[in-house]
């Protein structure tokens, strides 16, 4: 691996491992001192300004993060109330009405915005028939609330996205297209654009990334919290998955392309697979694809590629088992990879060694029920969503890395 | 450029984690990056709506704040006689000890290019100087640590 190759791919493993601490942007916003009070201030202290300088610059290196915010405030007067910046109005409060579970909840999909905060959209019965309903945790699963869902049909609802608490999105095919809320879940706003059926979406690094449908598949980018969405290159997508590493998105393009779409533009890198079955998959700072090729009764010879320098070059790391259609992968490591397959019957496959080895881990022989939104929170923490014919879907959850995948249940 | 955000809290909201991510990689600490992030919307806050293009005009701020900040470290490890080499907290990756060793110019050139992926062009936007200066500065720096890695 060249200097350069070392160097990109520890910048993005160190990057990965940073877990920023986010405050209120009240908080921060509360340490400014208006220039009046700041001028008066040096005023005063001019003398022994250096001091402080050189006191405050080995504080400052030292301090920890507990302390750090610190509000606007004088003795005997409420907190400054901040604005979100000078000419604008205050953020309007995050508090969408809450309730319980909805009888009947059905999951769909998942996401995560962190190892404790997420999101199940489903569907549940409303008069005489479904509609679609969402439900959040705060807690990492162990209790969940309903919060309100748009107005969509049910009939092609295929994901749900938040980048943050506040930015989410509902997404799917049909006329489902995308709806977006910006206050948590309280309002939601069915999107012109991306046009047509939309396959997947994700967010990251600030932008949210979708491959719409409507000719053919196009990927359409936004930063999040606008609702600006542009298309990101006319170049005809497979419409798998969007994997996320930093600013750049990869998507498979069709023809053995792997798409890496930054703001500095959209760039063909090469991808070994050369029929359309292909999933990706972050790991680390790598990116993994499964490949599938020779598909017949069943079955399909899959093979594990990995990345190390953005799809530029790949080398193979394995052969996943032969049964079923590659239907998604998620690393919860470099080297632990789980594989969702679905033909006849429905298989999770891992590794634990980067692809050498494989062990089934979870089989369901209901008649090629579809796992979805396979995805891990940490190194240890992982979900996916099962949906039965009958409607019956399940969120299955893992403590262990993928080795058990139990039944998360929403209620008391 | 990105559209403008309307508000410098969908600013906070939408860059602070990729903010303090790229501190961290010209600071080291996570605790010095975020201060130094939020010292920077501070400073952010009466200008904002001036500004065309907050987000580039951040990444600047930022990167600048950690030169200083990375400046203020060396000088108070000096200051302790401590030896522990300036990526103590990054754990043992060489190549990062190696990169925590460069002048901080070269530094932010080689995390812009290979971790933000920035075109040269925006990197010299970025450390206000021209586009064959960061073409030398990324040069020299994949030499030095080169020289290290390959020792």
């Amino acid at each position: 691996m060249t200097v350069d190759d070392r160097l990109r791919d520890a910048l993005h493993r160190r990057a990965d491992a940073v877990v920023p601490s986010q405050p209120e942007w009240s908080r921060v916003a509360g340490r400014f001192v208006p220039p009046a009070r700041r001028r008066r201030r040096a005023g005063v202290t001019s003398v022994v300004g250096a001091v402080v300088v050189v006191v405050a610059a080995v504080l400052v290196s030292t301090r920890g993060g507990s302390d750090r915010p610190q509000e606007v405030r004088t003795a005997g007067t409420p907190a400054t109330t901040v604005p979100e910046s000078p000419s604008a109005r205050p953020a309007p409060a995050l508090a969408p009405s809450s309730g319980p579970v909805p009888a009947g909840f059905q999951p769909v999909s998942v996401t995560w915005v962190s190892t404790r905060q997420g999101w199940v959209l489903g569907t549940a019965p409303c008069a005489d028939r479904r509609c679609p309903a969402l439900i959040r945790t705060t807690d990492g699963g162990s209790s969940w609330a309903g919060i309100p869902a748009p107005p969509a049909g049910v009939d092609g609802i295929t994901g749900v996205r938040f980048a943050d608490e506040r930015n989410g999105w509902i997404y799917g095919i049909n006329a489902i297209g995308v709806w977006a809320t910006h206050d948590g879940g309280a309002t939601w706003r069915h999107l012109d654009t991306p046009p047509g059926e939309v396959s997947s979406l994700e967010a990251g690094a600030g932008r949210v990334w979708a491959v719409a449908r409507s000719t053919a598949s196009y990927v359409y980018t936004s930063t999040v919290g606008t609702d600006d969405w542009r298309s990101a290159g006319s170049e005809p997508m497979f419409g798998t998955g969007v994997v996320l590493q930093g600013p750049i998105a990869y998507i498979a393009g069709a023809d053995g392309v792997l798409l890496a779409i930054s703001p500095a533009g959209l760039e063909r890198r090469g991808l070994p697979c050369p029929q359309a079955g292909v999933e990706l998959a972050g790991a680390g700072s790598d990116i993994v694809a499964v490949c599938t090729h020779g598909a017949a009764a069943g079955s399909s010879f899959k093979t594990l590629v990995r990345s190390s320098d953005g799809g530029r070059t790949w080398t193979a790391a394995g052969a996943p088992p032969s049964g079923g259609s590659v239907r998604g992968v998620a690393a919860a490591s470099r080297t632990t990879i789980v594989v969702a397959a679905v033909s006849g019957a429905s298989w999770l496959y891992r590794t634990d060694d980067g692809g050498q080895t494989w062990a089934t881990v979870y089989t369901e022989l209901g008649g090629g029920t579809p796992l979805d939104d396979l995805t891990f929170t940490d190194a240890a923490r992982g979900f996916v969503v099962t949906r039965g014919p009958a409607g019956d879907g399940r969120l299955l959850l893992t403590t262990d890395s993928g080795r058990t995948w139990l039944p998360v249940t929403f209620g008391p | 450029m990105e559209p403008r955000p309307a508000t410098l809290a969908a600013l906070h909201r939408d860059r602070y984690a990729a903010m303090v991510r790229l501190a961290t990689l010209l600071v080291d600490s996570q605790d010095t990056a975020e201060e130094v992030v939020q010292d920077c919307f501070v400073r952010l806050y009466p200008r904002f709506d001036r500004i065309d293009d907050p987000a580039a005009y951040l990444r600047r701020s930022v990167v600048n704040a950690c030169r200083s900040a990375g400046r203020r470290r060396t000088l108070e490890r000096a200051l302790l006689r401590t030896d522990r080499p300036a990526s103590v907290e990054l754990g043992a990756d060489e190549i990062l000890d190696a990169l925590a060793g460069l002048p901080a110019r070269q530094r932010a050139a080689l995390v812009l290019r290979y971790y933000d992926d920035l075109p040269e062009a925006d990197i010299a936007v970025v450390l206000g100087c021209r586009p064959g200066t960061v073409k030398s500065l990324i040069s020299r720096g994949l030499a030095r640590l080169r020289k290290v890695v390959e020792a």
